[in-house]
């Protein structure tokens, strides 16, 4: 009871915000336009699940570039990371665990295939967050970088071919059912439980806020930024190599391009969230119900103009659409920025 | 007696000068294509023939024009991620149209046809971004999906192979061509003279007019630039449409080159090109960047791209090779530069 009390506060708190509230809004009206269209189709459970395991990898990319937008960066290597870890482990269990190998190998084989996924992520993200932080070079530029060396990593490693042949018992994790709850449901809540705690409720996510609306005031307030940069890009490269496994899990394969396409997605995921990419604005929250609606759009869309060619490009155009929309409402709602003017208004410089 | 010391002063005017510019970004970028030259040419003779040069510029000019237009933006202070979809979409909705109507004529038609369709997306992008202000990295994110979404699901998603018969001619047409008797014909293709030209039209534009000096005033200082008289919301409609119209010019030369239009075509260049732009010495935080710089840059990463197979790195390196290339070519300026400054912690992360 105190629990549901203690949901229902955060949530009203949640909706104080003006840009959760009008996301929230999008998401009803997506979802009741989408029922009215298809009601045989749209609002079942078999689809509610379908939708469910799509989220999960581009949710848990959200996560990790929202880090390093809030503290005022970018991380463009995310998608590289998740593949380079998934190759990572891959190999790892094919190589340990080939056809016919006991259950003990097997159980040994995925330990040992996931630390070595996340050890991946991890280190390609202290790379990322050593010279954004500790060598100053702008994280775009890093991180552009890196996304070109880590996915020709992975190409080099596995010759541009996919690796097949998890262990049944890792594909749980991205196939698996828990009372009719996907497990990559289960893993993107869990990443945004604990990083909305990080975030919101710790001193590290007050300093990363800090640090993305103002880093000098930030170091003059005796933060120690270089490490706080290392130490949320680590967090990134940690995520991605969590995303990198759900999808290895889900399709039971993993090769240097997958899902190159959820980059540029993961980013319009938070900034439609509302979160700034100059930094230090924006709530998690906002950024799940994002991913719920543009995840309903496309799935809806796909379903609409199923019998047309190509009915999955119309789900770009959607999105960009949506994305320039709900930027093009937020500022209007909000004014002009702090320099300049918008272009109806007169000058305030005169 | 005074006229030793002219003459020391003199020389030593010239040594200073001699240093200031091989200190610039530009000189070290060449030597390292130099450098890199060298080596891939002394491991294989292959390497320093005319028949290789062409078609490293063929393989480059695409690239090329599409990095004059992103040097523009880069330079404003913005970044364009859309120029590939522009470019794909306005080709692509130029040859459509050529192919419904039957035409058979010269392919300058179709780069006529093109640039108004560059021109209109590039002039989308500007409005979002100079009348409502919204970060330039968000919009182009936003109008790069809209523009291939449009186009892949509104006008047509087959590649399409029976180009207008000029625009064939054009696509194998040469200005020299070579012999070979191992690997055989290759020729100059003609749009190597549209490359020649779009660097030619942006150098001067930046460098000698009005709204050139705006481009990087507007780069350097926002605010600056505003008050002291310069028509933001012009100069980045300017900018903007430039970098459309120079993609649409892109788009229509990848077309020729390919013998077929793909709608899809260059999804997922964008990062390239700005990678080859931001090792040419352009600021990513604007204010900062020449022409000079960009070609070679982009140089850099053409011959990274298509040498190492030469002299027997496996072709699956390349990324990797591209990818350190990046890093290294961003983070040794950017420690020198903190070492001149002495700042002891980054303040633009």
């Amino acid at each position: 009871m105190r629990g549901i009390l203690k949901i229902g506060i955060e949530v009203s708190r949640l909706m104080q915000d003006g840009h959760t509230r009008f996301l929230a809004a999008t998401v009803v009206l997506i979802f009741i336009f989408m029922a009215l269209a298809m009601p045989a189709q749209f609002p079942t459970a078999a689809n509610l699940q379908s939708m469910a395991f799509q989220m999960a990898e581009l949710g848990i990319l959200s996560v990790a570039m929202t880090l390093a937008l809030l503290i005022g960066g970018i991380d463009l290597s995310v998608t590289a990371m998740a593949n380079l870890s998934a190759i990572a482990a891959a190999l790892v269990m094919t190589r340990l665990a080939g056809a016919g190998a006991s259950a003990g190998e097997v159980t040994v084989s995925i330990t040992l295939a996931l630390l070595v996924s996340v050890a991946v992520g991890v280190a390609c993200g202290m790379v990322n967050g050593l010279l954004i932080g500790r060598a100053g070079v702008p994280a775009i530029l890093v991180t552009l970088g890196t996304l070109t060396l880590y996915s020709g990593l992975g190409y080099a490693i596995t010759k541009g071919r996919a690796v097949h042949g998890v262990p049944d018992p890792l594909l749980f994790l991205g196939i698996g059912t828990v009372l009719g709850i996907p497990v990559p449901l289960i893993t993107f809540g869990v990443v945004v439980g604990v990083a909305s705690i990080l975030l919101h409720r710790t001193s590290f996510g007050f300093k990363v806020y800090m640090i993305g609306s103002n880093a000098l005031a930030a170091r003059f307030s005796g933060i120690d930024n270089p490490g706080m940069i290392t130490r949320t890009h680590i967090i990134s490269g940690f995520l991605s190599a969590i995303a990198g496994l759900v999808s290895l899990a889900r399709t039971n394969s993993a090769n240097a391009d997958y899902g190159s396409s959820y980059l540029l997605m993961a980013i319009l995921v938070a900034v439609l969230g509302g979160i700034s990419v100059s930094g230090g604005h924006g709530r998690l929250g906002g950024v799940v119900l994002a991913l719920v609606s543009l995840q309903m759009l496309s799935t809806g869309f796909n379903m609409l103009l199923s019998r047309y060619s190509g009915s999955n490009f119309f789900r770009d155009f959607a999105w960009g659409f949506l994305l320039l929309f709900v930027m093009v409402f937020a500022r209007i709602k909000a004014g002009p920025p702090r320099t300049g003017r918008l272009f109806w208004q007169r000058s305030r410089t005169q | 007696m005074s006229f030793v010391s002219s003459l020391l002063s003199e020389s030593k005017q010239w040594s200073t000068m001699l240093r200031r510019i091989a200190r610039t970004h530009e000189s070290v970028i060449a030597a390292c294509v130099l450098v890199l030259s060298i080596a891939v040419g002394l491991l294989n003779p292959a390497y320093f023939t005319l028949g290789n040069l062409f078609d490293l510029l063929r393989s480059a000019t695409t690239y090329g024009i599409l990095a004059t237009g992103v040097l523009v933006v880069l330079i404003s202070g913005g970044v364009d991620v859309s120029f590939p979809a522009i470019a794909a979409a306005s080709s692509y909705i130029a040859v459509k149209i050529l192919i419904a109507s039957g035409f058979q004529g010269s392919a300058w038609i179709v780069y006529a046809l093109a640039m108004p369709f560059g021109f209109a997306f590039g002039f989308l992008n500007a409005t979002f971004i100079a009348c409502f202000r919204l970060p330039a990295l968000i919009v182009t994110l936003g109008t790069a999906g809209m523009i291939y979404g449009f186009v892949l699901f509104f006008i047509g998603n087959l590649v399409l192979y029976n180009l207008p018969s000029g625009l064939v001619r054009y696509g194998t047409a040469s200005l020299a061509t070579v012999e070979d008797a191992t690997a055989g014909t290759s020729g100059l293709h003609p749009s190597v003279l549209l490359l020649v030209a779009a660097a030619a039209a942006v150098g001067i534009l930046l460098k000698y007019t009005m709204a050139g000096r705006g481009v990087f005033a507007l780069g350097g200082n926002r605010e600056a630039a505003e008050r002291s008289g310069f028509n933001i919301c012009l100069i980045e409609y300017v900018i903007y449409c430039l970098a459309g119209v120079l993609a649409a010019i892109a788009g229509v030369t990848q077309v020729a080159l390919y013998r077929n239009a793909n709608p899809a075509a260059l999804m997922g260049a964008e990062l390239e090109v700005i990678a080859a732009v931001v090792l040419g010495g352009a600021s990513i935080t604007g204010g900062r960047g020449t022409v000079t710089g960009t070609l070679l840059g982009l140089s850099l990463i053409t011959i990274l791209k298509s040498s190492l197979v030469l002299i027997g790195i496996p072709s699956e390196w390349q990324k990797v090779a591209i990818g350190s290339a990046l890093l290294i070519g961003t983070t040794v300026p950017a420690i020198r530069l903190r070492r001149r400054q002495r700042i002891p912690v980054s303040d633009e992360i």
